[in-house]
Order: C-alpha cells, then structure tokens, then sequence
C-alpha cells in the first residue's frame, strides 16, 4: 500500500484529523480505485469530491459533447468548452484541482460488452448516468464482479441514493425492475450537487470503513418541500440479476 | 372508516395537481381501493400514468411504499392499509 507523503498529510489534513478516519483512512482512500459512470450533472460533483478527497485513481466514463444547455448543473464544464468531449474537460479541469491523483478519463459509450473491461477492478462503482438501461448494464456488471454500486438520480428538485453491496443489499433491478421510457427531465443544478455529494460520502465511507452505509435504503430528498426520508429496501430473492448470491 | 396520508413525487405531481392529501377509506380497504379512489378522485389520467393497460396492475417501474415499506415485499395491491398509514407513490427518476 502507498504511504501518504508530507504534501498529503497537509492536503488532507481537516479529514485526517476526523476521528474514525485518520491516516489510516486516508491511505485507503489514496489506495483506492474509483470508477465514475458519467461526466455530467452527477459525475461533475462526484468527480471533484472524489478528487479532493484524495482519491487515488479515479476512472470516468462519457460519451458526450458538451452544450449550453448542459451548464446549468454540469459544474465541470464551462461555456469556453462548449463542443469540446466531457471527458476531455473533466480530465483538465480534474488535474487541476487535484494533480497528486491519477485521473483517467474515457471518451466512449459504455455498453454491455465493454462494461466488465472499462470497471477494470475498480473498488467501487459510482452511478452518474442519465438512463436507466445504462445504470442496468453497470448494475450487472457489479453483480457479476461483487464491486460495491452507489446508486444516485435526480428529477427537478429530487434526487435519490442508495448504495447497492451485490449478494448483501437489494440491487438496482431489485428496486426498479423495469425501465422507464427515456426522458427529457428537468432539473435545477444544485439537485445533482447534493445527491452526488451523498454518493461522494458513500464512497468514502466503504472505502475507509467509517459510518453506516445507506444500504437496503433508498434515500429521497424532495427539494420543494425540504424533506428527506427514507425507504426500506428488500432483496427480490427470485431476482434473475443477484438472486444467486 | 379510517384516514391514509398519500404522497405523490417527481413528474407524478402534475398529474395530480397536488404533492400530498389525506383520503378516508373503508375500514376492510387495501392499497388497490385506495388507488381506485384516487383514480376516481383525480380522473383517468392517474390511472394511465401508473397502471398497465392490458394488466391493469401497477406499471414494474413504479414503486409504492407503505409507511416505507416497498409494497412488493409486502402483498403488492392487495396490501391491507391502517388509519394513519403514510403511502408513498414513486415514478422513477432516471436523471443524472
């Protein structure tokens, strides 16, 4: 495993002082690979709380050109980027903020066959995509790799969270075992920001082995009335997905 | 009879015009009387939205709690509701 070197021990210094975390928490973290699906509303915050957390290698995800209509919510991309890959821009921008990681950042669609390849052995998968077929394909493929999956979506001012450990928790074709048709979905920037902060804490949290985990839970934060609750989660025991674990 | 607070999310609002009501049941009602009073309370557009045409069950996508507690793990329409029960009716999300 890695030392943390002087510069860490500095950079880090206001989480390494958490009690529970510590250096040793820390170097988990340095240690640690991380993949993030999806470099938009979500991967955005996602990406720079995993990065400044000191995430060791981070590995992302995306198919898309960024657009104007994009800016509202994608806080990795910035009007002089419009045209330019999200995944270019989220490198640049990433490296930036924090040049003591390893940040790799991927241009492609992920699909059914190469989703095992690209999750490489990532320690978890974090969920920032805008469809549900895609987060399906992930879902398996944590499943079939028993990697840890933090879920997160939004919808105007609601998001919601749960995180998913294959053959312990409900898996997301447990939870929703059917898609929704696509759409185009409304939503205010700050919805993303939060769910993605949430799944940023998840992560932390099973990599270093603080806290409780938002397992067999699905987390609702419904911004137009400011409440936030909780759902309980069950395994589908006939589930065709996890079922066998 | 007996009262059941039900609350509504994400697209499903505008559909009903409201995020939360209070509906007055029989005593012997489940989950499926209840949804048939909102579908009478509300119109047809409700139940369009979450039930399947040909099945006229609820749409897989669609998730139901009841004081919490996904109704699929619990007897699904025909789940037996208590005065002061909270349901709480989910279309997905999808957005990222």
């Amino acid at each position: 495993m890695e030392a943390l070197t002087e510069n860490d021990l500095k950079r880090y210094n206001r989480q390494i002082i958490m009690p529970g975390f510590g250096e040793a928490g820390q170097r988990k973290l340095k240690n640690s690979k991380v993949f993030v699906a999806g470099a938009g509303g979500l991967g955005s915050p996602v990406s720079v709380y995993l990065a400044v957390a000191g995430i060791g290698h981070i590995k992302m995800v995306d198919h898309d050109v960024i657009e104007l209509s994009n800016l509202n919510r994608q806080i990795l991309h910035w009007d002089m980027n419009i045209g330019k890959k999200k995944a270019e821009s989220a490198h640049e921008k990433l490296s930036k903020i924090n040049p003591d990681i390893d940040i790799e950042a991927i241009y492609k669609t992920i699909s059914a066959d190469n989703v095992d390849e690209l999750v490489g052995n990532a320690d978890v998968i974090v969920d920032a995509m805008d469809n549900f077929p895609t987060r399906y394909i992930l879902n398996d493929s944590a499943i079939k790799k028993k990697i840890p999956f933090v879920h997160g979506a939004i919808w105007g001012m609601e998001g919601r969270a749960t995180t998913i450990i294959p053959g312990k928790t409900a898996c997301l074709r447990c939870i929703f075992p059917e898609a929704p048709k696509p759409e185009v979905f409304p939503v205010f920037g700050a919805a993303p920001g939060l769910i993605g902060c949430l799944q940023v804490i998840e992560v932390i949290k099973y990599l270093s082995g603080i806290g409780n985990l938002l397992t067999n839970k699905l987390l609702i934060f419904d911004g137009l009335t400011s409440e936030i609750s909780q759902m309980y989660l069950q395994r589908n025991a006939n589930c065709k997905y996890c079922g066998h674990l | 009879m007996k009262n059941i607070t039900v609350k509504v999310f994400g697209g499903l609002r505008d559909v009903f015009g409201v995020r939360q009501l209070e509906v007055g049941l029989e005593d012997n009602a489940t989950l499926r009387d209840l949804l048939e009073i909102l579908f009478q309370k509300f119109g047809d557009k409700v139940r369009v939205k979450i039930y399947d045409e040909e099945t006229q069950q609820l749409k897989k996508f669609f998730n139901i709690f009841v004081n919490g507690h996904d109704i699929k793990f619990i007897k699904n329409l025909e789940t037996f509701l208590n005065g002061g029960d909270a349901v709480a009716i989910f279309p997905p999300i999808a957005g990222g």
